[in-house]
Parts: structure tokens; sequence; C-alpha cells
């Protein structure tokens, strides 16, 4: 059964670049223009069905969240025609209409009416509300004393209480800390699993693809891909990473933000080989992977300290070494010389990670202690992809186990 | 079609009536929150208003509107015109920034929000509600009251469809055209001072009193004097222009603003 139904959506906005443009408009009874057009969905045609859940990705500005709108009721098409079966619940802000003098439980009851609640109904779920959000201990203090967290979570409660059959969600998810993102993705799995439908606007394609069946790409106003999860999530990091590269090339100076040092030691070239020293960016789970630093060196340095951190793209601190702890004998480092960091069985899983590596002064301490004062410190200087041989599966890494049994005599 | 723009059945209106109600009281507590005295503001404000007036034109002016009226008849032809008039301007005031200043609301939720004007008419008429019942208990003694003020009500409520229905226009209005807020205050005073607020027909000359005529408002005020002072319904010619006036101007804001209001969520 369809649950969402868009055909040949678009929607393009007025655009009035002065304020007197719209006057000066109505003024002319629309004979003259003064407004430019601004089109913010061009032509897109989708169906979902019931008890799916589906993302939508794009990059900023692509016109995730006015298609959002759109089916939310906030907005209407220019031309194009959806169909949206079962009540709904759109969630584009967390704390729309809170007050933050107001007690938790008074805004329970306010922002509850705001969103479509009758008295009786929150009353009757306000327990359910005050639990799920974990607040009951505070819930009679007023809202700005709790933390952007705890607000999130009020938030999210008061919208779950809503009982909707279709959840449109615009990336707020990207708050609250990783307890509160946790609980928002097991009551959507639930939410799923009871038939409920699901559209979420996210930049993230790991979150997406762990909830979500299917993933439609938007870039622009127009529809670039629509097809399952892991597939199209993958092939928009790929668009992304392209395009920041070529970015990169045009803009150098944005190198700075990403690289800083004294330049005493300087890294030359970093580069990913496989097992057999050839260049490499893709990788599957158990290879060996060898990251080689070429470096620079103006004077002689005794042992210093080579760092390397690799993060998965969505932000994930994966795994760092550093030679320093504990410590390594590396020798003396002067003029030029290469450094080889091997990771012989490489255990991560599915995903693309990046590559940051530094040189820095030898010294006894926490890691973070280096980080401030490194002789070249470069960071996401490459990036390589990491498939599991067989089946796919999202985890960080794949730990080795061993296995027994003893049954019972 | 997603959208639905007003009320689909009984239960979407009384949740919007309900939503008004508690709103509006909602925002006479925020806006009388934060003060030592609280709600009791809202009496206390009439109170020292009235007590104002009285000392100002009674002692220190002695104004009278005719010769044959004394400075006390005055002052109470001035409440009864200057009372109602307030309730009207603050609310008008207060709903011309209600859709502009609740941007989320229109943008980020499914709200009614053709009702956030009304929020702001609603608490302002609360207020002016309560100084009209402190000027009702001024005139008991004064022994002018009559079996009229029964009326009041259906004057206030033919009022509050008239102010609901402005406040829709120049609330819409207001969204493309911010000026609309900083115009409205001067237009308010020329609007009192075009109304007989703080003068009597003795004291106009005649082409203003033609003016006077033109202004929508005139018909109420007249209306509450003749309840206020003389106690006698007021004549059925005011009931018919006020009731005709209060309909014909809610319904067309009504109508007005089910036009623009697809454009506001765009706009804003």
């Amino acid at each position: 059964m369809l649950a969402i139904q868009a055909k040949n959506l678009t929607k393009i906005y007025r655009w009035y670049p002065r304020r007197t443009d719209i006057v000066k408009e109505w003024l002319t009874f629309g004979r003259r223009s003064y407004h430019l057009l601004r089109t913010a969905l061009d032509d897109v045609s989708f169906e979902i069905m019931k008890g799916e859940s589906i993302g939508v990705m794009g990059c900023n500005g692509a016109g995730k969240s006015t298609l959002l709108k759109l089916l939310a009721g906030l907005s209407q098409p220019t031309s194009g025609v959806f169909d949206v079966r079962g009540r709904v619940a759109a969630l584009l802000e967390l704390g729309t209409g809170f007050h933050p003098d107001y007690s938790g439980a008074e805004n329970i009851r306010v922002n509850g009416m705001l969103l479509g609640l009758s008295r009786g109904a929150i009353e009757q779920k306000f327990d359910a509300i005050v639990d799920f959000a974990e607040l009951r201990h505070v819930i009679d203090q007023p809202l700005r004393t709790y933390s952007t967290g705890m607000q999130a979570r009020l938030a999210f409660a008061i919208a779950t209480a809503l009982e909707p059959e279709i959840l449109l969600i615009d990336e707020v998810l990207a708050v609250g800390d990783a307890s509160f993102v946790n609980k928002c993705i097991q009551f959507l799995q639930r939410f799923l699993n009871r038939g409920g439908t699901a559209v979420l606007v996210s930049h993230n394609s790991f979150l997406l693809s762990r909830l979500c069946k299917r993933v439609i790409w938007i870039d622009q106003g127009k529809l670039v891909q629509v097809g399952e999860a892991h597939a199209v999530c993958r092939a928009y990091d790929l668009y992304v990473r392209q395009r920041d590269r070529a970015k990169q090339n045009t803009h150098n100076q944005s190198e700075g933000d990403l690289r800083w040092g004294s330049g005493e030691i300087r890294i030359q070239s970093t580069s990913l080989l496989d097992g057999a020293e050839q260049s490499q960016s893709a990788y599957v789970t158990g290879e060996k992977m060898v990251v080689r630093l070429t470096y620079e060196s103006t004077r002689t340095f005794e042992n210093p300290s080579v760092y390397i951190l690799i993060t998965r793209e969505d932000g994930l601190l994966v795994t760092s070494a550093f030679s320093g702890e504990p410590a390594v004998e590396l020798g003396n480092f002067s003029k030029t010389g290469t450094v080889d960091i091997v990771f012989d069985p490489l255990l991560l899983g599915d995903g693309s990670y990046l590559v940051s590596v530094g040189i820095f002064p030898r010294k006894e301490g926490a890691e973070s202690i280096y980080r401030l004062d490194p002789y070249d410190l470069h960071e996401n200087v490459c990036e390589f992809t990491v498939k599991r041989p067989d089946r796919p599966l999202q985890t960080v890494c794949d730990h080795p186990v061993s296995w027994s049994h003893k049954a019972s005599p | 079609m997603g959208v639905k723009l007003w009320p689909e059945d009984l239960a979407g209106f009384t949740h919007r009536l309900q939503l008004i109600w508690v709103l509006a009281l909602d925002e006479l507590r925020r806006t009388y929150g934060g003060s030592l005295l609280g709600l009791s503001w809202i009496i206390l404000k009439p109170v020292m208003l009235i007590t104002l007036y009285t000392v100002l034109f009674g002692f220190v002016f002695q104004i009278r509107g005719g010769a044959d009226q004394t400075t006390g008849e005055y002052i109470l032809v001035l409440l009864s015109g200057l009372l109602p008039w307030q309730m009207f301007a603050e609310a008008l005031t207060a709903a011309t920034g209600a859709i502009s200043s609740n941007v989320s609301l229109v943008t980020k939720i499914l709200f009614p929000i053709e009702i956030l004007p009304v929020i702001k008419v609603v608490s302002a008429t609360v207020t002016g509600l309560v100084s009209l019942l402190v000027f009702v208990a001024v005139l008991i003694p004064l022994h002018h009251l009559g079996w009229a003020v029964l009326l009041l009500p259906f004057l206030l409520v033919a009022q509050l469809l008239f102010t609901v229905g402005l406040s829709w226009v120049l609330s819409a209005f207001n969204v493309a055209v911010r000026d609309t807020n900083q115009v409205l205050p001067f237009a308010l005073t020329l609007g009192m001072f075009l109304s007989p607020v703080v003068y009597t027909s003795v004291m106009v000359p005649h082409p203003l009193a033609v003016l006077f005529s033109y202004n929508p408002m005139s018909y109420f005020l007249e209306g509450y004097r003749a309840i206020f002072l003389t106690g006698q319904s007021p004549p059925v010619d005011v009931w018919l222009l006020v009731g005709g006036l209060s309909a014909a101007t809610c319904l067309s804001g009504w109508w007005i603003f089910g036009r623009m209001r697809l454009l506001i969520a765009d706009y804003l």
C-alpha cells in the first residue's frame, strides 16, 4: 500500500532581491515583475510504501527541506501533485514553540497543544512523555535550566506522543548526545516495525543506511538517484569527496586549515599501499594496508614521534597510533626518509575512512599534549574504502574472535 | 492534498478554540509574569488610568464638554470612549506582528496560523474587559447604569469580530511589508482623533463630524456611550451598523488571510 506518492513535484520560490520590490509589484498589479525565480525542487517523483523508511540525502540547499515542507503541507508545490495517506507528524525543528521560563511540564502541555493534541490526550500521555524523555526529576524546573540535549529529548518525546502514521524528520537527530540519538533510533525502529512510514533527511549517510531501506538523493532540486540505501549513500559520499577535492585543487589556501606545524620536519607525501606495495585506495577487510610517509627534515631530530589517526567519514574516531606511546625507536630523522605504518591485517568494516598523519617532537605523556606543537600535522590527507569480503556490515571493525562450546554432560 | 485551510470538522474547530484560549492566557502570563505584582496589573492599570484622568481633567484642567456639562460628566464621556478604544488599539498593535514574530510556528510545524492574531486580540480583549468592568464598578455608585449594561457582551463580541477581521489583514500584510507595524501606531492615533473619543459631539465643528461618520470605530464608541452614560440601548441603526461592519470585516479578513496564507510560509 502506498503511503506517499509524489509526481513531478516542483517548487519555485519567488525571490525579491529588495524589500521594496514586492510593493512595487503590487503597485503595478503584477503587470511588471520585480522578482527572480529560484527553483528549489525540480520535477521530483517517487513513491513510498506503507511501513517503509526512506532517507533523503543531498548537500546544503539541495532541496531536501523543501521536499519535506511540501510533504508536511507547510508549503504548496508550484506544480506537480502528491498524496500523503495517513496522519503526519513533521519534526522539522526540535523545540518549536518552547518557552524557556516555563517548566518542562508546562511546556509539554503547551507544546502538545501547538502540535495538535487535545488537552485530554496530553494529560493521558503526560507520564509516557516524561518517561521517554527521562526528565522526571527536573520536570518542574524551568526549561532554561535544561541542557540542549535535555530539551531535544523533551521535544522528541512530545512528538512521539502524536502517534503519527507518517513521520517526517529533518536532520533533528543531529543534536543531542549519543544516548539520545540511540534512543531515537530505537524508537524509529519500533515505529517502523509497527508499520509506520518514515522520511528522514540527513547528511549522515551512515545513519541513513542504518535506518532506511531506500534513499533518495537530490541535488540542486533534481532527483539524482533513488535506490537501495547502501548503494545510494556510497554514490553520494563518492560524489561529495570528488567535489571537495576539486574545490581543494582550485582553492589551495584551504589547505591551511587542515595542515599546520613548525615545518622543521615536513611530510612530503602520504601514500596508501597494499601488500604488493602497489598504490591502493580500496581494501578488503583482512588485507594488508601500508601507510607510507616521506619526509624532509631541516636538521637532525632524535626519534621524533609519528602519529596516525583514522576517522570514518561521518567523523567517528576509529583508531589512532602514536610511535611515542609506547615508545618505539624510529631512530634519527635527518634530510629525507620514509616511514611505513603497517596495518596487517586491516580489521576495519565497511565504510570510507580518512587518514590524518603527523610528526611531533618526542615527548612522553598523553596524546593530546603532542597535538599542540607538531612539526607537521596533515589532517584528512588521504582516504580509502573498506569492503567486507562477504555480507555488508556497517560495523566499524571486524574484530577477530575465537569460539568455544561445551555441551552439558 | 495535504493542506487543510480551515478546520475540517467540529473537533478541529473546538481544538482551535481551546488553543486560542490557552495561548491567550499564556500571553497574559508572559506579559505580566516577570513583574512583582503579576496579574494584578490587569486591574491596577485601568484603576491608575481612571484615577489619572479624573485628577488631570477634574482638578487640574477642569475641562467641560459644553456649557451644560459638568467636568465630572466630561470625564465619564471621555473614559467611556477611551477604554474601548484602547482595547481596540492594543489588540490591533499586538496582533499585527503576530505572524511575522512567530516564524518557526509558521514554517516548522503544522499549526493553524490563522489563530495567531486571534490569540493577541483575545488576550488584549481580556485586559480591556477588566478595565471596562472597573469602569462599570465606578459607574454603579454614580447611578449611570441601566439594564442596558446587559447588552455590553453583544457590543464586545461585535468589536472582537471587527478587530479579528482587521488583524488578519494587517498581520498577513506585515509579513511582506514590515513597515505596517511602524505606521500602525500613527494610524491609530489619527483614528482616535477622528472618532469621538476625546471630544463630545458639541465640541466638534460640523465638517469634522462628517469625518467621524467615515470612521467605523465611531459607531462602536457611540454604542458604548449609550450603554454606559444613558443606561439605554443604543439606537437600532447603531446596532445594525455595528453588526454589519463586524460581520463584513471579519469575513473579508478571513477571506484575505486565506488567500495570503499560502504565500506567507514561503515569504517568511
